[in-house]
């Protein structure tokens, strides 16, 4: 049910009723026509079973809960029920939650004393907060409306008009959704609540946020009143006593200050700032620039419930999905950027109210100071896990911001208890969304690496938004590999009349695969210490983000099972830089040429690679073919590579002699 | 409904600013209307009254570099229709009985003029009269010695008027706040 469609459940619930009574009526009309008619008559008996069944179910509901409450001191049922998700149909959640959250004590014979305590406190809160400068404007003499002074009613009244704006503000967005926050006297009495709260808390203040928490909590009560006022218009007898004064609609403001500030006792770690300065006469300390100026910008980020984020980080969420871990530290998202809104609304947001009620009973039954809320957090994050490992950053972001409205609130509790409590709760089937096999399981002669675009998104964002190079020069590479091997899957194919899928040829896919994987490394290596030899350390950061690049690129082409490869794969001697360094020195316009001239010269000459057959027939043959397919595959891919760093014209540009030759 | 009446601030021919006391009193969000009395002079002073609240009358005074000011106004706050005028044109200058010409022409509750910087505030036949003096102290013609920076901040709570006096004493540089109170 979503929240629009709740209002009109609850409207059509009074027109239920009456339409009920209207039946009763027309009923007895009946009845007194037809007298013998059984059919009415039993219609008749049973309508009015239903009748009194309301009324009866009620009591005896308040009656089991209220025995439920005295004979446990532990509440170890009512919090089962309230974990299971059964106060869904409860008619007293209000009461509840009072009881769980401390607000009411265990026995319910003194309830009635506790709660005429409770609603005198506030209305002495009242009276002592909200105050009106001008009836009390004769008993003060020397103020004055301009006063600054902290004795000052006037200030007083100019500092709460100012903090009744901000909570006014809030207050008029909450759920724009559902009809009962429009209405101005819910408005109001929330308004009441939080300005109240905020005084009488100064430390804590109003902070933004806490009409969300308030909110639902008002919307329990008003349900709950609504209940017994449809069953005080079924029947005339009266109720029992300790019902009437728990749930007397009157005092939903004061009954809900209650409730809201037990809740607040638990959640206002989440709202505190540890560093948080609080401004004259203790006004407004919410406003940040009202605040001192911060002295330490460090410490000003410690604010309590980050650091609670990082332990369910470190002791909850590594534990339990390792892996989504790992991926949001890799992509530098911390658990604060969500996380700390889901936590002071209590995920009021990322669920349509009726959920977030169900999930609250959860919450407030385990208790504990909410400590379940941690773990739903890491609930909620595995639930959409299967999102976030496949997306980047800013789409993750997106997703975590927005948390997808449909998510299965049952399920999400289910897996937070089993985390919490594995040894009482069992893990959920469903709870873990396991991603179809990626396709790194695939020969295709692409190094694992490049198919985790988290390894490339870090190698990019390393080297700094500006620099595509060395991205773009792996997916180059890539290609070019793929299309070498393309060629070699059909050869080898043909070859020795095995079936293309044949494990052997597999194998010998592999292994050529292999080979050029190691063969580019060595050679990016080997390029590489030659650039680095001509870069002097005071180059730009960017040239030398490339390098790094680069780098990562080789540790990424080595291949991860080399039992895999039993030959030996030839090393070429490092590249003579001296060979040519004086012609690049005397000619720097044409250092390119020179690259691309020497390269394959100085490895044609030098080289006569030497490879270890294997005795078995097919793998030699294979070999064989891998041998002659090598020389192309070098040849062609040291030509790529260099032509490829023409046409990008970065390495080439940032020349290392050129710029040395600047620089001096 | 907090209303503040000054004016002949004479910034900047007369005086450079307003007393630092009564800048560091003015802030924004207490004050719901501000009368002027004129002589503003330029239009920055305008500007900053502007800042303190959005409702804001001017008369024109005898100094004033916007000739659009009206020389009469009569605004309405609650029960209290208040007459505003700068006085240069009502001789002699602050004389009551010009003063009760001035209201009956108008048929206000409360009068409010300046020009003598000088501060004044009487019943009148059972009328109002307010001369919130100079805010910033600026000599005037007749007396060019001991003036003293004064405002006015009236609290109108339906037939009721509060007029706070703000006066700043120039040898200790205090702020002198006084009451007085009118029905209606």
């Amino acid at each position: 049910m979503d929240l629009n469609s709740w209002e009109i459940v609850e409207s059509s619930n009074s027109k239920k009723i009456n339409e009920n009574v209207k039946h009763q009526n027309d009923n007895k009309l009946k009845d007194d026509k037809k007298e013998e008619n059984y059919i009415s008559h039993l219609h008749r008996s049973s309508s009015n079973n239903r009748y009194g069944q309301n009324v009866k179910n009620y009591e005896t509901e308040w009656r089991d809960l209220c025995m439920m409450i005295s004979t446990e001191p532990d509440l170890k049922k009512l919090r089962t029920i309230s974990i299971s998700g059964d106060l869904k149909v409860s008619k007293f959640r209000s009461v509840i939650w009072n009881v769980l959250l401390g607000g009411l004590s265990n026995d319910p014979q003194n309830w009635i004393e506790e709660r005429k305590e409770q609603r005198n406190k506030y209305r002495d809160l009242k009276r002592k907060f909200i105050l009106d400068p001008n009836s009390l404007r004769i008993a003060e003499e020397k103020d004055n409306p301009l006063s600054q002074s902290k004795d000052s009613i006037w200030n007083q009244h100019f500092c709460d008009t100012e903090l009744r704006n901000v909570i006014h503000q809030d207050v008029v967005r909450t759920n724009p959704n559902v009809d009962y926050y429009r209405k101005d006297h819910v408005q109001e009495i929330m308004i009441n609540i939080l300005f109240c709260y905020a005084r009488q808390y100064p430390l804590t203040c109003y902070r933004q946020g806490m009409h969300e928490i308030l909110a639902p909590l008002i919307f329990v009560m008003h349900c709950d009143h609504q209940s017994l006022g449809h069953i005080q218009e079924e029947t005339n007898i009266d109720l029992d006593l300790i019902l009437l004064t728990v749930l007397d609609p009157i005092y939903i403001e004061e009954d809900s200050y209650h409730l809201f500030c037990q809740l607040m006792n638990s959640l206002e770690l989440f709202y505190r700032v540890n560093d948080m300065t609080i401004s004259e006469s203790g006004q407004l300390s919410n406003i940040p620039k009202e605040d001192s100026p911060k002295k330490d910008p460090k410490k000003s980020s410690e604010i309590e419930v980050v650091h609670q984020l990082n332990m369910v980080r470190d002791k909850i969420f590594a534990k339990n999905d390792l892996h989504l871990h790992n991926h949001f530290l890799k992509l530098e998202i911390p658990l604060a950027l969500f996380g700390i809104r889901w936590l002071r609304l209590l995920f009021g947001r990322e669920f349509n109210l009726l959920d977030l009620l169900i999930l609250w009973d959860a919450i407030f039954g385990i208790g504990d100071n909410l400590k379940f809320t941690y773990y739903i957090v890491v609930a909620m994050l595995t639930h959409i896990r299967d999102k976030l490992l496949t997306n980047d950053y800013t789409t993750c972001l997106t997703i975590l911001m927005r948390y997808p409205t449909h998510a299965d609130v049952s399920l999400i509790i289910r897996h937070a208890l089993y985390m919490c409590e594995p040894e009482k709760y069992k893990l959920p089937e469903d709870a873990f969304v396991f991603l179809r096999n990626s396709p790194k399981q695939r020969v295709t002669g692409i190094p694992r690496g490049y198919q985790q675009p988290v390894v490339m998104k870090s190698t990019v964002r390393s080297s700094g938004p500006k620099m595509p190079s060395p991205r773009k020069l792996s997916d180059d590479i890539r290609r070019e590999s793929a299309k070498i091997n393309r060629k070699s899957q059909n050869d080898d194919g043909v070859v020795d009349g095995y079936l293309v899928d044949d494990p052997e040829i597999l194998k010998m896919e592999l292994q050529d695969s292999y080979s050029i994987m190691t063969v580019s490394r060595i050679k990016l290596l080997q390029y590489l210490s030659t650039l680095r030899k001509y870069i002097p350390g005071n180059q730009v950061d960017e040239l030398h983000q490339t390098l790094d690049g680069i780098e990562e690129l080789c540790s990424l082409l080595k291949p991860k099972h080399q039992f895999l490869i039993d030959n030996n794969v030839p090393i070429d001697d490092a590249f003579e830089a001296d060979d040519d360094e004086d012609d690049v020195l005397n000619a720097p316009s044409t250092s390119t040429q020179n690259y691309r001239s020497t390269f394959p010269v100085t490895r044609k000459s030098n080289q006569a690679p030497t490879y270890e057959l294997p005795s078995n027939r097919v793998t030699k043959l294979a070999t064989q073919l891998l041998q002659k397919n090598r020389r192309e595959v070098e040849m062609e891919e040291i030509k790529s590579v260099v032509v490829r760093n023409e046409s990008l014209g970065h390495i080439p540009q940032k020349n290392p002699v050129g710029d040395r030759r600047n620089s001096d | 409904m907090l209303v503040l009446v000054l004016g002949d601030l004479h910034i900047p021919y007369r005086s450079s600013c307003l007393p630092s006391k009564f800048k560091k009193l003015l802030v924004p969000g207490r004050i719901h209307h501000i009368l002027v009395t004129g002589n503003l002079c330029t239009k920055e002073s305008y500007d900053f009254l502007k800042s303190l609240a959005g409702d804001v009358h001017v008369v024109r005074g005898d100094f004033d570099d916007n000739p659009n000011y009206p020389e009469q106004k009569v605004v309405t706050v609650g029960q209290f229709r208040i007459g505003l005028c700068h006085g240069h044109q009502i001789v002699p200058w602050g004389a009551v009985d010009a003063l009760a010409l001035i209201q009956r022409q108008l048929d206000v509750d409360i009068l409010i003029t300046g020009h003598t910087h000088k501060f004044e505030a009487y019943e009148h036949e059972n009328k109002f009269y307010i001369n919130p003096g100079s805010a910033t102290g600026s000599f005037n013609a007749i007396d060019s010695d001991n003036v003293i920076p004064s405002f006015v901040l009236m609290d109108i709570q339906s037939s009721t008027v509060v007029t706070y006096v703000y006066q700043l004493d120039l040898q200790t540089q205090e702020v002198k706040v006084e009451r007085i109170e009118y029905k209606k």
